[in-house]
């Protein structure tokens, strides 16, 4: 993308202000949409990025910029800009870049560029065809399908000279039912990073009447009633509990700067003795997999949690400097427009001894929380939220009723010390998550799992 | 790029109707941390989206390299557009008759060094650390500038330009006394320099932490609940695309086929007034360059219209309301939408409440509600009232309700508008009575 010798001179020129370290992060993308509305192909789009970011460290004050033209004489122009901010003598720093071959964990075979638009079509009829006489009370079916060839370039002043390929591709379906005036929607999603392959070896049709199931389930389920519950939550987006109420709390975003619940915690007692939790980068093909991270360092499995005591946060180099913590393979960012920090990539609780059939027989009046919906947590105080998207009573150890409009709430510190059984059904969900660095694709997984008590907001009079 | 060169390939290439839609945009952001800068960068960038109408269909690309093949981006429009099998009908359009005259800001950023900038977070760190020892640290505090210039060139002969420019501080205030943290946000964004006050942002957002200290849950029951200004206009924001366009179309709108009905009761009133003088939204035209103006939405209760682009409004057989907002493609979008004010202070609106709640924060209504039926559940904080007085605060529990049922059960309406930089407005209102699950 930018030849090794071009990378050398912008990064000699961006340390001559005193900066003690500078990185080049160069991308090329490009990203298709197609979108079918009601059977008719509504959109068929296509975004291109170009751009080149420029990074300088000074201890732990960082300056940046980025343009969009890669030439020689740009790129020394930004370098000059961007080291303008600090104004101190050079240090002497001599490194020579090296090429390094990125890791192998995502292959795709099937890249988007190689397929027809014509065959991106048929996957969206086949959802579609799979639903569209289902059932007379859905009322519209939207599906789309994303995909991306990003290439990265990153260079560094640590001789760093890597590039990799990522190719996140996304088939997501909506589903809304209609039932006496009510209309309730449903979402779920197939992704990966990978070629299309993936969606050869997936059953779309069975995926579509899931998702044409959950709701019209919904537009018949009762609503909600508020109040403190025994909450079971299920497994693959059901992780989106342990992504929102834990490990956005040991980012080193919030961690570094003393702002996190989970600060000067490691080595000590967080959750009960059974949870263990992890964010590994490395799974074959994920959606929140990654062959390198944004700051050119290959991913890793991170086990956070071990047997409930905190093992590690999740670390980028600038804050690893300010942490004294190693760094994690975490850094991310949506592109070449955001400044990299730590992120998660596929996070979720290891698997336990539990069946999901007991913790249901276990719980004598409960909620069933089957998918979640998104969420979010405010990191200082550990508060965080989760709607539930499909939910069901729990009575005497049987899942009974439907119910709706249910939000979870509750503190991350509290509810990792409430969980009291996991099942051994380990399943993973695909998100988009939204923070300093930009929107990154990650995944959430879990097994079922129960939370003994949890505050649940409701629409429903007692 | 030469856009005229552009339009004739397009032409001779069998594409009916071109559009080029350039935004160039200059941005400085500063992030201070302990009275250190953290970080700091300077962005220029400049983004081309074209879209085009090949045999009726409307395809979209956007590259950021100018040196881009054209006859690659031609081919791609083509190939794209080939498999569309909408049935919509798409119009590039020629342009207004005249459009609105907005009074031009100079916001005075460029006249500032970025020393004097640091300078100012400075002094809203140092104000706010001196304001209460209970302060223990301000994780945010951050400067951004950014002035952006929009031009829309088509084959239909348009070719107008919009710029605006803005700056904000964000200052996040973490406070602690005892077991209890609680933080506290103030965003401020001005069209000029001048107006971003230290003063003002360091005791808000100050405010806001201290006050929710010792917050607990309260029982579970329906309470009156007055929702503070910011939190209504959250609400509202969060329900916005019930009124548009792009959701009638779609069908995912309770509101499709109730224009000319009454939805509301008789005291609300909705407009998006683009136009609006001092609001950083406003434009003269959306990003079809079609001339925006002022319109209920509804109107005495009365629901008056969707908010149209230039597609969707044909699908309604009527004209775009001026509210193409370009995210991808164009979308719709209320640009300055908001609930008109009542007459009643938030003093007042609190003192007539026995026992009740002031919401200040609904939080994850990203995911907490549903557009399509008004239902939302939102995890949320603020006061408990006792005997027309501020009793205590209250965190971690949910509020619930449906947006147009509540729209139909409102005691009294606030007199304090606020509007936020996102473009979308409400003044504190109170509800007879919602859901509120606590302990």
């Amino acid at each position: 993308m930018i030849k090794k010798e071009i990378c050398q001179q912008v990064l000699e020129e961006c340390l001559k202000t005193g900066g003690d370290f500078a990185e080049i992060f160069a991308e090329d993308t490009e990203k298709n949409i197609m979108e079918l509305t009601s059977g008719k192909v509504t959109q068929a789009n296509t975004t291109n990025l170009h751009g080149v970011a420029i990074r300088i460290l000074k201890g732990f004050k960082e300056v940046s910029g980025y343009t969009n033209d890669f030439s020689l004489e740009s790129l020394l122009k930004l370098a000059k800009e961007v080291r303008g901010a600090l104004n101190g003598e050079p240090l002497d720093i001599k490194f020579e870049l090296k090429e390094e071959k990125a890791n192998k964990i995502i292959e795709a075979v099937r890249k988007p560029s190689t397929v027809s638009n014509e065959e991106k079509v048929n996957y969206l009829l086949k959802t579609y065809n799979a639903i569209k006489d289902y059932s007379n009370e859905i009322t519209q079916t939207i599906c789309f399908l994303t995909d991306e060839e990003q290439k990265v370039l990153v260079a560094n002043t640590l001789g760093k000279y890597i590039e990799d390929e990522r190719n996140h591709l996304r088939l997501g379906l909506s589903v809304v039912a209609s039932y006496n005036g009510e209309m309730q929607s449903a979402f779920e999603s197939i992704g990966g990073n990978q070629g299309y392959e993936l969606l050869d070896s997936s059953d779309l049709e069975k995926f579509a009447k899931a998702t044409a199931d959950s709701a019209i389930t919904m537009v018949h389920a009762d609503e909600m009633v508020g109040g403190t519950y025994a909450v079971v939550i299920h497994n693959a987006f059901g992780g989106v509990l342990l992504h929102e109420a834990c490990v956005h709390g040991l980012e080193a975003t919030s961690v570094a700067k003393g702002a996190s619940v989970f600060c000067g915690k490691l080595g000590q007692k967080v959750a009960s003795d059974i949870v263990t939790a992890i964010d590994d980068g490395t799974r074959d093909n994920q959606w929140g997999s990654l062959n390198m991270d944004d700051e050119g360092n290959p991913t890793q499995r991170n086990v956070l949690i071990e047997n409930g005591i905190l093992k590690s946060y999740l670390v980028d180099y600038r804050n690893s400097r300010k942490m004294d913590h190693p760094i994690t393979g975490s850094s991310r960012r949506q592109s070449y427009r955001y400044s990299p920090t730590s992120r998660m990539t596929n996070t979720f609780f290891a698997p336990g001894k539990d069946k999901f059939e007991d913790i249901i027989k276990n719980t004598k009046y409960g909620l069933f929380a089957k998918k979640m919906g998104g969420g979010s947590v405010n990191p200082s105080t550990g508060e965080f939220n989760f709607s539930v998207s499909e939910g069901y009573l729990i009575e005497d150890g049987k899942i009974t009723k439907p119910v709706r409009g249910a939000t979870l709430i509750g503190s991350g510190a509290e509810i990792l010390k409430n969980i009291d059984m996991i099942a051994d059904n380990l399943d993973f969900g695909h998100g988009m998550c939204g923070s300093a660095s930009g929107s990154i694709p990650t995944d959430v997984g879990q097994p079922t799992i129960r939370v003994q008590n949890m505050v649940v907001g409701g629409r429903g009079e007692k | 790029m030469d856009f005229q060169k552009f339009i004739e390939k397009a032409k001779k290439a069998g594409i009916e109707d071109i559009e080029f839609y350039c935004s160039e945009s200059k941005t400085l952001d500063i992030a201070l941390f302990n009275g250190e800068v953290e970080k700091s960068s300077v962005h220029n960038s400049y983004v081309i989206s074209v879209r085009a109408i090949v045999n009726g269909k409307m395809t979209y690309m956007s590259f950021e390299d100018e040196n881009i093949d054209m006859d690659k981006v031609i081919e791609k429009l083509k190939e794209n557009a080939s498999v569309l099998t909408t049935l919509e009908e798409f119009e590039i359009f020629g342009g207004s008759e005249s459009y609105p005259q907005l009074e031009r800001v100079d916001g005075g950023f460029d006249k500032v060094s970025v020393a004097e900038k640091v300078a100012l977070l400075k002094s809203v760190e140092k104000i706010a650390k001196s304001l209460d020892q209970r302060i223990v640290l301000l994780p945010y505090c951050n400067y951004a500038e950014s002035s952006e210039k929009t031009s829309i060139i088509n084959s239909k002969g348009l070719n107008v330009e919009k710029t605006v420019e803005y700056g904000d501080i964000v200052l996040g205030a973490l406070a602690k006394e005892g077991d209890s943290t609680q933080d506290g946000f103030e965003v401020k964004v001005a069209l000029k320099y001048d107006e971003l006050n230290p003063e003002e942002i360091a005791k808000k957002a100050v405010e806001k932490a201290i006050s929710m200290l010792g917050a607990e849950a309260i029982e579970s029951k329906t309470y009156p609940v007055i929702i503070e200004n910011e939190a209504m206009a959250d609400l509202l924001s969060g329900f916005s695309s019930m009124f548009t366009g792009e959701a009638a179309v779609k069908k995912l709108t309770s509101l499709l086929g109730k224009e000319g009905q009454k939805i509301m009761q008789d005291n609300v009133t909705i407009v998006d007034d683009p136009l609006l003088a001092g609001a950083v939204n406003s434009q003269p035209f959306d990003d079809e360059g079609v001339a925006c103006y002022k319109k209920a939405v509804v109107e005495n209760g009365v629901f008056k219209t969707f908010l149209h682009n230039l597609k969707t409004a044909k699908a309604f057989n009527t004209k775009s309301t001026g509210n193409g907002v370009k995210s991808g493609s164009i979308g719709t979008r209320g640009i300055n939408l908001y609930i008109e004010k009542g007459n009643a202070t938030k003093e007042e609106l609190i003192s007539s409440i026995e026992e009740g709640l002031l919401i200040t924060d609904l939080s994850g209504l990203h995911a907490g509600l549903n557009a399509i039926s008004g239902d939302f559940s939102a995890q949320s904080s603020g006061f408990y009232i006792k005997n027309g007085k501020i009793e205590k605060p209250v965190t971690l529990i949910v509020v619930s309700g449906n947006f147009i049922k509540m729209m139909n059960e409102i005691d009294e309406i606030g007199s304090d508008l606020f509007l936020g930089y996102s473009g979308v407005g409400a003044p504190s209102i109170k509800f007879k009575g919602l859901p509120v699950s606590g302990k």
